[in-house]
């Protein structure tokens, strides 16, 4: 029965592990110089929101039991069409920013088409279209880095934090309004439970008449269109976008890949958060205002996700090793073990 | 619910001249089958007669069938599974086919979640459905807001046939569904058909047990090589007329006779043998040239004692004599070399490597043999490929051909080829012959005989009780992990086996 | 016994021809799909360079770019056979191979060599591990993995280059080892042929021998078609997973030298983008993503006409990142034609 109790305390660290990670940085923080000063949170979590997209991105793909790589470029190319489009042709913020989130939807489509219609597996088909768009983006800047140039209005406004004594930035709050729409939707509407039924058994949710090829594509899209609006508002915020963007320090797609990892989503869908993947990104946000070299988030960052996989893959084999134990068998143990 | 009499016919399903056509193959030939509303209707026949093709088609898996089909007695077009699902057809697939991370109520209501308003889902209402819906299959006290994968097998089963009930079929369709089922739970799950039976559903149960058939079903029809062949109460019936419409002519004795080859001189013997939580303490002994029967019902640790025998898993205690010498296994390749082989169950998922030729899955347990040092040539095994290939009688007899373009006879006798190859002393056959033709059936069991007969010996290990009298010398019975008793070969039979099996009858020597 | 062997067999189960077309065909196709496609873009090549495309120096450029993706591709085709898909650790793997080599080269040009490769096998050991023995999902570990690697390289060394010529000190066995090392990846034979190629093509070769010829390619090509029935056909998974990732670790890290003496230079993202270039050479090859069905030959005329390929567009005038689209939708094709060829088998 002891055995019982503490396999109960385990799985439930396990699955709040996320805010255990949290945890431990914010007391780190307390030993940190000025960690836990307004600007520092507010530009900690405010950096840290790109890849909030992102994550909420990979986790919703994930959930339906695929990986989206595109993730990283669609985000870049949101902010390049967005600063593009306002910059040269002088359109307004809003429908800059709308053709971009819609170009993402396109691309979600497109993605989601490739896996569901050409039954190629996700994560390949997302590997090729992530050139797809690197190409496309040159094509379309040039190489060339783009910027705000005037009318600074906007990003101030997303850089400014609007709630009194709350030191978060307007951007980081609309992430988060994002991510909260999407997980009401995830738990409560039937469209988000067939999600977790198609990444959970895709047979089953075809046979019971749910439209899984429909929900897949709809996964993409809503992966794509949310990390094509992100990097819309991501370019706003920062005043320039380019290419490289994500090619410099650690890459925002192996964040988002580690947070949703380490909000213990599972790589095989069907389970997941895309709260848990909220609070690990918040958590790897602040851990990099703690380490200020690159060098150093990459390792904490990587060592992290590392554990996080060895430790899923090390519980999955001892479950597998113990699969089939008959219950009375297990108790004659117990009471020969308990005599000897 | 279904009520007959409201339809012209009087059938809940007719189907009338339906075909289905494969590339190349004509997979259901004109058949007609009605099925009436409070029947069972058992539908038989062997592997490939077209039973599964007939269901599926029903199931709506198909947009190409040709034919009627008429359901109480309206023409339907069952061209999606949707299609089908709404005109009352519930399928209960071989397969479990529920989502193992998400609840029980989840699973059951899945894609027809109720809605509290347009845009959010009743959980409430849900779970206070799915709780009527467990109360139909007797699992009244489960609670379901637990996930699936926390549930045992035979409960998933019933998740599994409530959740189906849910869409309030007027046929269900239950497609082998004992076979993951010890013969207890087979009991409960009878009881719960006669129930639905007598609510009034019209129900198809595919079977390959005889003796489930005459238990539960009220009508059998026979299919063979796609065509409907023989259709009767089963009360007209008996076991040999039915295996004689199944294959075609009539078999005599499916078993003779047969001599035992044991001799007196000691193969195998297991003393203590135990891993902790599947099997304690086993002890027998087998010896040359004999087939010794380990039986018990499901989920006794049959399939676990052959793994821990050849080194797949590991042991917590005991000693292997082989030839009365002590041997410790490491592994499967480790135990080959030294003598004991494993025919597994299952050869989709753990027999052959489907994708590949029969030479490269008959010498896939001798790799080693296949040149020196790390040099292989395929050609140093061809020889006994051959050999192998027509001792078992694959057809067609070419090692180059991909095993997966096969019948499933065939392929099991290429398994059986790869043991053989092996060449080892004591071969443990795990359900050698489950799902296949009779043809092949007699083929494996002829060649098992002449296996034994040149010295070397056998565990078979197999629900098929008919198979386990023909073949066994002796049989050694389990229990929830436990030998419990012993049957001389005079003394096996169907009845004693399964009367042994649970716990009871002459032989059991001492019960835990 | 002789008495029941003798009796009559008639009912023998009857055989579905259709199954053995199409992969008779399948298999015909995959083994020399991929030369036709390279005699169809020599042609293509021909027309779109007006001619000078078999001058010595487009040759020689073909065969140089297609040299460190050739190196890979062989050890990544084990990979893919052994169904994994794809080592995601490859770039990391290249470049902790060019680092520790231009790191150890005051040991000598040929120690250190041997150190680059031995980093390779080590990583190759670790994930052979990982996924063979603990059955750790074969892209996530090696994704992270990846991650893992350049984190600890970027810590090591700060993120910094590493140039041969100034970690040798001055003495002059070390300043002649640097300039061994930067010549490795300059050295012709004959007037066009590199080092390099030569390389790759041995490599090839090795690796096509170990495939077809021994016990370990045999037991692999069971391994690759299903795990499970390898386990039950006493064949040691692990040591074969673990024997492919070393092959497949040691050719990464074998080009991540080449590749660092060619740029002259060693840093963290000198593999970048190979582990997609390759694994488009691979499946160009044949080799199918389920594992179990695929050949080195096969892998090498991949590599060649992804070479042709690349050449055949900077003919028309792209750039190098206008030829990502290009990749990009290439890859794209290989892959839908790959699992629709899988599917295809699957289903015979």
């Amino acid at each position: 029965m002891k055995d019982k109790k503490f396999k109960l305390s385990a799985n439930l660290i396990n699955e709040y592990r996320s805010f255990i990670f949290l945890a431990l940085i914010l007391i780190i923080g307390l030993f940190v110089e000025r960690f836990y000063s307004a600007y520092n949170i507010s530009a900690a979590t405010g950096n840290g929101t790109l890849v909030i997209w992102l994550g909420l991105g990979f986790t919703v793909c994930m959930i339906a039991g695929h990986m989206d790589l595109t993730i990283m470029y669609m985000s870049t190319l949101g902010a390049l069409l967005t600063l593009g489009l306002h910059a040269q042709q002088g359109l307004p913020w809003g429908v800059a920013i709308l053709i971009a989130t819609l170009v993402g939807v396109l691309v979600g489509l497109i993605n989601g088409l490739l896996v569901t219609q050409l039954k190629l597996p996700a994560f390949i088909a997302t590997l090729g279209m992530q050139f797809v768009l690197k190409g496309t983006m040159y094509i379309y800047t040039g190489g060339e880095e783009l910027s705000i140039g005037r009318d600074y209005d906007f990003s101030d406004f997303l850089n400014s934090n609007p709630i009194p004594f709350i030191p978060f930035s307007a951007y980081f709050l609309i992430a988060t309004v994002a991510i909260i729409i999407v997980m009401i939707i995830f738990n409560y509407t039937r469209f988000g439970r067939n999600i977790y039924m198609i990444g959970g058994n895709l047979e089953t949710a075809w046979l019971a008449g749910i439209k899984s090829n429909f929900v897949t594509v709809m996964a993409f899209v809503i992966s794509a269109a949310s990390c094509a609006l992100g990097g819309a508002l991501n370019g706003i915020y920062s005043g320039t976008a380019g290419i490289t963007m994500g090619e410099k320090g650690i890459s925002p797609l192996m964040i988002a890949f580690t947070a949703t990892i380490i909000g213990g989503t599972a790589t095989t869908g069907g389970k997941g958060s895309v709260v848990y993947t909220w609070v690990s990104l918040i958590a790897i946000a602040l851990l990099k205002s703690i380490f200020k070299k690159t060098e150093m988030q990459v390792l904490v960052i990587a060592a992290i996700l590392i554990i996080c996989i060895v430790y899923e893959t090390l519980a999955m084999y001892n479950r597998n090793k113990t699969v089939g134990t008959r219950p009375n068998l297990h108790n004659e143990y117990l009471k020969e073990h308990g005599k000897n | 619910m279904g009520n007959a009499s409201n339809s012209e016919s009087g059938y809940a399903l007719d189907m009338r001249s339906v075909s289905k056509r494969f590339p190349g193959t004509l997979a259901v030939d004109k058949v007609d089958f009605q099925v009436r509303a409070g029947e069972v209707h058992a539908l038989m026949g062997e592997n490939g007669a077209g039973k599964s093709t007939l269901m599926k088609m029903l199931a709506g898996l198909f947009n190409d069938y040709t034919g009627e089909i008429y359901i109480n007695g309206e023409k339907r077009e069952l061209h999606s599974p949707m299609l089908s699902k709404e005109y009352g057809v519930g399928m209960v697939y071989q397969e479990l086919s529920v989502a193992r991370s998400i609840s029980i109520y989840e699973n059951l209501l899945v894609g027809r979640l109720p809605k509290k308003n347009a845009l959010f889902i009743d959980k409430k209402k849900a779970i206070e459905e799915s709780k009527k819906l467990l109360a139909r299959v007797g699992l009244s006290n489960l609670d379901p807001t637990i996930n699936v994968s926390e549930i045992s097998q035979c409960d998933a089963q019933l998740v599994e046939i409530a959740k189906v009930l849910g869409n309030e079929p007027k046929i269900l369709v239950l497609d082998e569904p004992t076979s993951a089922l010890s013969s207890e739970e087979v009991q409960r799950l009878f009881t719960i058909v006669r129930n639905l039976k007598e609510q009034g559903l019209a129900i198809v149960y595919i079977s390959h047990h005889l003796a489930e058939i005459f238990e539960i079903a009220d009508m059998v029809t026979v299919m063979r090589d796609g065509k409907k062949v023989d259709c009767c109460p089963i009360a007209e019936t008996n076991t040999e007329k039915l295996v004689a419409s199944m294959v075609g002519k009539s078999v005599g004795n499916l078993y003779e006779a047969h001599e035992s080859s044991a001799e007196s001189e000691e193969m195998l013997r297991v003393e203590d043998f135990t891993r902790w939580g599947f099997f304690h303490h086993v002890n027998f002994q087998l010896k040359k040239g004999e087939v010794l029967a380990i039986c018990g019902l499901a989920g006794a640790g049959r399939s676990e004692i052959a793994r821990g025998l050849t080194g797949i898993d590991k042991i917590n205690g005991g000693k292997i004599f082989m030839h009365g010498k002590e041997i410790e296994v490491k592994n499967l390749g480790d135990s080959i070399r030294k003598g004991i082989g494993y025919l597994t169950e299952d050869r989709k998922v753990y027999g052959l490597a489907l994708r590949q030729s029969v030479g490269d899955n008959i010498s896939s347990c001798i790799i080693n043999k296949g040149g020196k040092g790390i040099l292989y040539n395929e050609k140093n095994l061809q020889k006994i490929i051959n050999e192998k290939i027509n001792e078992m009688e694959v057809y067609p007899a070419d090692p180059d051909r991909l095993v997966n373009s096969f019948s499933g006879g065939n392929q099991q006798k290429v398994l059986m080829a790869k043991w053989l190859a092996a060449g080892v002393d004591v071969l443990i056959l795990d359900e050698p012959t489950r799902g296949v033709d009779i043809g092949a059936k007699q083929t494996i069991h002829e060649v098992v005989r002449n296996y034994v007969s040149q010295g070397h010996s056998c565990i078979l290990l197999s629900s098929d009780l008919p198979e386990v009298s023909g073949l066994a010398d002796r049989a050694i019975i389990l229990r929830e992990g436990h030998v419990i008793g012993e049957i001389p070969k005079a003394g096996i039979n169907e009845n004693s086996l399964l009367i042994a099996a649970n716990g009871e009858g002459e032989y059991v020597s001492c019960q835990k | 016994m002789s008495e029941v062997n003798n009796k009559p067999k008639t009912n023998t189960a009857k055989v579905d021809t259709r199954k053995e077309e199409i992969s008779k065909f399948s298999l015909i196709f995959n083994k020399l799909g991929i030369y036709v496609v390279v005699v169809l873009l020599i042609i293509i090549g021909m027309i779109v360079s007006k001619g000078s495309f078999f001058t010595a120096s487009n040759i020689q450029s073909i065969l140089e770019a297609v040299a460190l993706i050739g190196m890979v591709a062989s050890g990544l085709t084990f990979v893919t056979y052994s169904g994994n898909w794809v080592d995601m650790a490859i770039p990391l793997t290249m470049a902790a191979g060019g680092m520790l080599t231009v790191q150890t080269i005051n040991l000598g040009f040929i120690p250190a060599l041997l150190i680059g490769i031995a980093t390779g096998a080590l990583i190759g050991l670790t994930s052979g591990f990982m996924i063979g023995k603990f059955r750790a999902n074969a892209i996530i570990w090696t994704w992270g993995f990846n991650l893992l690697l350049s984190g600890v390289i970027r810590f090591v060394w700060g993120g910094k280059q590493l140039y041969a010529d100034q970690v040798a000190n001055d003495s002059e066995y070390a300043q002649h080892a640097a300039n061994t090392f930067f010549s490795i990846s300059r050295t012709y034979i004959g007037k066009y042929i590199s080092l390099m190629a030569i390389v790759m093509i041995l490599m090839m070769v090795a690796a096509w021998f170990i495939h077809t010829k021994t016990k370990f390619g045999q037991e692999l090509k069971i391994v690759g078609t299903n795990y499970e029935v390898a386990k039950y056909s006493g064949i040691n998974c692990t040591k074969v997973m673990i024997i492919v990732y070393v092959i497949n670790g040691i050719t990464a890290s074998t080009a991540g030298i080449f590749f660092s003496a060619l740029r002259k230079t060693s840093s963290y993202e000198n593999g970048t983008g190979y582990d997609f270039s390759c694994l488009t050479a691979v499946l160009l090859g044949g080799c199918l993503m389920d594992g179990g069905k695929g050949s080195v030959v096969g892998t090498f005329g991949g590599v060649i006409a992804y070479g042709i390929l690349n050449n055949i567009l900077s003919w028309i005038g792209l750039g190098t990142y206008e030829k990502y689209l290009v990749q990009g939708v290439v890859f794209l094709f290989i892959v839908w034609l790959n699992t629709y060829s899988n599917r295809k088998l699957g289903k015979a």
